[in-house]
């Protein structure tokens, strides 16, 4: 077959060059054959066969020996590259974070899995796309044109300086398999969104007395289930928490402040307390502290009690007496406070005076309690001394109208109007309370009916009570009051008005003053109120204003 | 022998019991205002068939039998007691009768007439004084044919061509004269010997042929059907009624009086009518003369009717008035104001279950007081006059006169849950407010409690449930010891919410009661006499918000259904049971699912369908919303009471205020003031 081809000329010397080897190893292959195999064995052709098939399998395996020595992993590179996206992690505070997934090797990706690792304090509050109960997502098709993402949105429970690692794991398919790839980030937690704030100054409290600490959720998310532990106390065994050695603070809201109290029980002076205060969201910690402060001797300041304070007043008064340069920190849940700062510090100037505290009017708070801490000032600092709790009563709002229709037009007064000398005009009396924000008992009403002016006996209340009228008393007593929250009760009763003669030409008075006096349940707190005299023009009745002038 | 004394009584007690006297069952019972439409035309327009339902007493012609039947059938229909009477002239025959279809009763009848049945003046020619009528002799002198007289062969030919098809329910008979010559002149010659009889023989003959008449009538028609003439009041101790017309053109005071002598002379029941008219001009607008008929008919239990006049009385007018129920009247007129003595000029007044009545018929204005507070009618149409306002005292102007309604209170709320104390707004089902407000305050039950007014156990004496400290409170108004029944122990003092009905076969209601807000969703049923009936819970235990209940046949099939409705923390989610806990039908929710503020429920027929529907109010801190539904929970009617929400929720209860056979809804919540 080659004899032809060899004498195509070209064709000659290309088949010559190739086959040179071939004969040269042929022919080593011959003499090693006659030397080794011919005189030596029965079928010595058949064993040279064999020995020279197993020469080429070991040179065969020595040579993927080497490959595989050379080349760790004997699959294809990926392709895909993930490229984590965080900015600094802060505790107790909703972060993003996300993973950007690019095919590199300009290749398509077929059936593209991410699956995210987090540390167990990290909590998914949202993720886009949704993730799988594996925390997995489906990112399908990654092609070199268009990147993929996972962006989650986490919320970090872990102190600060803590580390986080993130780790991750992609799926793929090539042909028919599955190729695993994974990696992981490292970040640090840099600070937490519900932290403790101090008094910077303060250095001391005195023995028995209480350190003020606020304690401040920064973040845009409601924080659950909030504690804050005591968790080292040296040098300081009589310091506690309201709770003991814990506090459940509870829910709180996005930029609420709680104010809480560091108690220093009765117990010798010391000069250095260690205290380590930590913060739990969810049970576990996100902040800590250190105070530091000595224990001291009482400070010769004190407030006069009992502090009491009335919710719609401008103004709470603290009475004081010291004999040193000092102040007091308030804390009142409606006091208007600097920078919505939660409490605020009073200078005090001896020997004695009073510390206006200015409320906001028309507030309302379901907090039945304030407190005041007097502290001295020194070249060292502030030293705290007692806590002073005061009583926030309720709110006691009182009102009284006389009407002849209601708001809805509902005529409820009867006779002409306005009035008419000589006939009878009906009108109704309303008494309201509320909102309040305690229970309140013992509630008693009263007013003077104008003259002429007669109760017919109706009444109306949801609130059970006793209407009595004499002569031109009347007055309504009511056992008890539940808070009325956001609503008010009202107490109706119908009076009569006929006019003489000498009315004519004249605006009537319906009743004088109403008075209403009430105690507080839970502070008992005696409470008063009073309201303006009604006549005749019925200012608060739109549809019958102006027809007061007796006829 | 002892077996006859005892057959022959019990035969006589059935016989009796076998032809019942004619009787009017309810509204048609008849009551006050009693309405009487004299539609005359030829033909029942399309446009008054629904409308003439609505009236008591309808007066058609008597060809409508042959013209409309089925039209007389749907009025029958619409309004199962109405009662219907044929115009049949007892004195004079219209020649347009013999003119007509020969199948129609009218012609009929003339065919039937021979020329000696008309009364003839002494030249033989036949009397007429209204226009294409002819006088019939109704006397005794005419000469007889086959020994009858038209005083025999009306009443004959009444019963046997009339009566006989089931339409009628008796006979309008006009032109009832008790005299003729008034009209007629005096030369009529009654027995046809060509000489005239002086005016007394010849009215007195007529009279008493006319009185022959009618009790021919009588006995050819028997004691059931209903007699009733027209023209004069003679015949008024022989018929159930007399048509006054129009009343009071020609004064008021003596046409009154007969119309009062007339009534107590009538053989019952009394159909007795005034006609006031506008005088056959088309004027309905005429309120005043509406009213002063409408006033002067119920002083006396009369019925009325109003309408252009003899020209034209088919007319389907309808008026303010004839919607307001006073009930039964409590006692005779009274004079509130005026001169002289008996039945003169002036103020009258006459006091109803539910309001009163007031007519001036004198000619100048009076100002009354009023024996207490009174309301007018919230109306339509006059609002000058029926302002819907509160008075003690009123002008009432000359020639005029005006309902006024009690003032409701807490005792008109009967069957259905309140507040005691407080303030409630008063709704048809529409949404139309159509009384002022009101306080339901009851002095005899605590403030702030929840309770029922009912007829509980049945037996014509009320009793007070309500709920107040955790216990529900069974107290008989007539006096007697007051029952407690604590349904969740001696400790608990928790909001209770209850519902009175019957729940069972017994006569005796049974009291529905559940947990209130912040409780779990208890329903319990307690017998009056405190053993429980049955207990379910209306939602899974970890629900807290507890249910509001109601009751009432949503289906008309005679057994009760009890609705609870979803508290405070709930969706607005409505659920109905059978009477022993088992769910009935599917739940649904009444407002949008993601209003957590609960709803409040009532149950009451609010559309005079005769079954009850669901009222249901929005719940604490939504926008103020009533709907109901039928038991399907289809909407059937919504109705909003502002854009405001109302922290506390609306409470709706129903209750026949009016008295007019359909329940108002009446809504607190929002705060009057």
């Amino acid at each position: 077959m080659f004899k032809k081809r060899k004498r195509t000329g070209l064709a000659l010397h290309t088949s010559n060059v190739a086959l040179t080897t071939a004969r040269t190893f042929t022919s080593y292959a011959r003499r090693h054959f006659y030397k080794k195999y011919r005189e030596q064995f029965r079928f010595a052709r058949s064993v040279f066969i064999f020995d020279a098939v197993l020469l080429v399998i070991a040179l065969g395996l020595l040579i993927l020996n080497v490959v595989f020595f050379t080349r760790p992993f004997f699959v294809p590179e990926p392709g895909l590259s993930m490229v984590l996206n965080a900015d600094g992690f802060i505790s107790a505070q909703p972060m993003p974070i996300e993973v950007v997934i690019k095919a590199g090797d300009g290749r398509v990706h077929e059936d593209v899995e991410l699956t995210w690792h987090l540390p167990p304090w990290m909590e998914i509050i949202r993720s886009e796309p949704p993730l799988d109960r594996w925390n997995s997502i489906d990112l399908g098709k990654v092609t070199p044109t268009v990147d993929k993402r996972s962006r989650l949105f986490v919320n970090i429970r872990a102190l600060p300086k803590s580390r986080a690692v993130l780790s991750f794991s992609l799926k793929e398919k090539v042909g028919d398999k599955t190729q695993v790839f994974t990696g992981s980030d490292e970040r640090v937690v840099l600070g937490s969104a519900l932290i403790i704030e101090t008094i910077s100054e303060a250095r001391a409290v005195q023995s028995g007395g209480s350190l003020p600490i606020v304690v401040h959720n920064k973040s845009s998310l409601e924080a659950p289930a909030v504690i804050l532990r005591l968790v080292d106390k040296k040098g300081a065994s009589g310091v506690s928490l309201s709770e003991g050695d814990s506090v459940h603070i509870g829910d709180m809201a996005p930029d609420e402040r709680r104010v809480l109290f560091v108690d220093v029980n009765e117990e010798e002076t010391q000069d250095n307390s260690e205290l380590v205060l930590q913060l739990e969201d969810k049970s576990l910690p996100v902040y800590r502290l250190n105070l530091n402060f000595k224990i001291t001797d009482s400070v010769s300041i004190s407030l006069v009690e009992p502090l009491r304070s009335v919710p719609g007043s401008e103004f709470t008064n603290i009475d004081y007496v010291t004999k040193e340069r000092s102040g007091v920190w308030v804390y009142h849940p409606l006091q208007i406070t600097l920078d919505d700062e939660a409490a605020r510090i009073y200078d005090l100037a001896p020997p004695q005076g009073r510390v206006h505290i200015p409320l906001k009017i028309d507030e309302r708070t379901k907090v039945s309690t304030w407190s005041a801490i007097p502290y001295s000032v020194s070249q060292d600092g502030l030293t705290f001394g007692r806590r002073y709790t005061g009583i926030l009563s309720t709110a006691f709002p009182f009102g009284a109208a006389a009407r002849y229709y209601t708001a809805a037009g509902d005529q409820v007064g009867v006779g002409p109007l306005p009035p008419r000398a000589g006939e009878a005009t009906s009108y109704w009396i309303i008494w309201s309370v509320g909102p309040t924000d305690a229970d309140l008992k013992d509630l008693d009403f009263g007013t003077v009916l104008g003259s002429g002016v007669s109760a017919t006996g109706k009444f109306a209340s949801q609130i059970p009570g006793t209407f009595f009228t004499s002569d031109s008393n009347v007055s309504w007593t009511v056992p008890s009051l539940p808070a009325t929250g956001d609503t008010a009760a009202t107490f109706a009763f119908e009076i009569e008005y006929k006019p003489t003669a000498s009315d004519r030409g004249k605006v009537h008075n319906l009743i004088s003053e109403s008075t209403v006096s009430a105690i507080e349940a839970r502070s008992s707190s005696a409470l008063k109120s009073n309201f303006s005299s009604l006549d005749t023009n019925l200012e608060f009745d739109l549809q019958a204003q102006g027809f007061g002038i007796v006829k | 022998m002892g077996r006859k004394f005892f057959v022959i009584p019990l035969i006589i007690l059935m016989a009796v019991g076998m032809f019942p006297l004619v009787s009017f069952a309810a509204r048609g019972d008849h009551s006050a205002p009693k309405l009487l439409n004299l539609y005359l035309g030829w033909i029942i327009k399309d446009k008054d068939q629904k409308a003439l339902a609505q009236w008591d007493l309808v007066v058609l012609d008597m060809d409508m039998q042959w013209q409309a039947p089925e039209k007389m059938r749907q009025l029958r229909k619409d309004n199962p007691r109405i009662k219907i009477l044929a115009y049949v002239s007892a004195g004079e025959l219209a020649a347009a009768r013999g003119q007509g279809d020969r199948t129609s009763p009218g012609y009929r009848l003339y065919e039937r007439v021979p020329e000696s049945f008309f009364m003839h003046d002494v030249q033989g020619k036949r009397l007429s004084w209204w226009p294409g009528a002819h006088l019939m002799n109704a006397t005794n002198l005419g000469m007889a044919v086959n020994g009858k007289r038209w005083s025999d062969v009306l009443p004959e030919f009444v019963r046997d061509e009339m009566m006989s098809t089931g339409l009628w329910d008796g006979v309008f008979l006009d032109a009832a004269y008790s005299d003729v010559t008034y009209f007629y002149g005096n030369n009529i010659d009654p027995d046809g010997n060509g000489y005239a009889n002086s005016p007394a023989q010849t009215n007195e003959a007529w009279k008493a042929g006319m009185s022959r008449l009618i009790a021919n009538m009588r006995g050819a028609l028997g004691p059931n059907k209903i007699i009733m003439n027209n023209s004069s009041a003679a015949y008024a101790s022989q018929v159930n009624g007399v048509l006054f017309e129009n009343f009071p053109r020609f004064g008021w005071a003596y046409p009154f009086r007969e119309f009062q002598t007339t009534i107590a002379a009538n053989v019952r029941p009394s159909v007795t009518s005034i006609n006031t008219n506008t005088n056959n001009k088309e004027t309905p607008s005429d309120y005043r003369m509406m009213r002063y008929g409408l006033t002067s008919a119920l002083l006396s239990n009369g019925y009325f009717s109003f309408d252009a006049g003899d020209q034209g009385h088919e007319r389907t007018w309808w008026y303010d008035e004839y919607e307001a129920s006073l009930g039964e009247a409590k006692g005779g007129l009274r004079r509130l104001a005026g001169r002289g003595t008996g039945v003169s000029p002036g103020v009258w007044m006459r006091e109803f279950e539910r309001g009163i009545v007031l007519v001036n018929s004198d000619t100048i204005p009076h100002r009354v007081t009023l024996p207490g507070t009174y309301e007018k009618l919230r109306g339509s149409q006059d609002k000058a006059t029926n302002d819907g306002g509160l008075i003690r005292t009123i002008t009432l102007p000359a020639q005029d006169g005006i309902i006024l309604l009690g003032k409701p209170d807490a005792t008109e709320v009967r069957d259905s849950s309140f507040v005691n104390g407080q303030f409630v707004s008063v709704y048809s089902n529409t949404g139309q407010q159509i009384r002022n407000g009101f306080f339901a305050q009851r002095t005899d039950v605590p403030s702030g409690s929840k309770l029922v007014l009912s007829d509980a156990y049945q037996n014509g004496s009320d009793v007070v449930v309500y709920a107040y400290q955790g216990a529900v409170w069974i107290k008989p108004l007539s006096g007697g010891t007051t029952r407690v029944i604590r349904p969740f122990g001696y400790w608990y003092r928790g909001d209770l919410n209850v519902a009175v009905g019957n729940t069972n076969t017994n006569t005796e209601f049974e009291i529905v009661v559940s947990r209130g807000r912040d409780e779990a969703s208890d329903v319990k049923v307690y017998s009056l006499d405190g053993r429980e009936q049955a207990y379910w819970q209306a939602y899974n235990p970890y629900f807290k918000g507890g249910v509001r209940v109601g009751i009432g046949d949503l289906d008309g099939d005679g057994l009760r259904e009890i609705v609870t409705g979803a508290g405070p923390s709930g969706g607005p989610h409505i659920r109905i049971w059978k009477t022993d806990g088992k769910i009935w039908g599917g739940g649904f929710f009444a407002f949008h699912a993601h209003e957590s503020g609960g709803v409040s429920v009532a149950v009451g027929d609010v559309d005079g369908d005769n079954r009850d529907e669901i009222v249901v109010g929005s719940g604490e801190g939504a926008q103020p919303r009533v709907r109901i539904f039928d038991f399907r929970g289809t909407l059937k009617n919504e109705f909003s009471l502002g854009t405001q929400p109302v922290l506390e929720g609306l409470n709706v209860s129903v209750a026949d205020i009016n008295g007019d056979n359909r329940a108002e809804i009446l809504v607190s919540g929002i705060s009057p003031f």
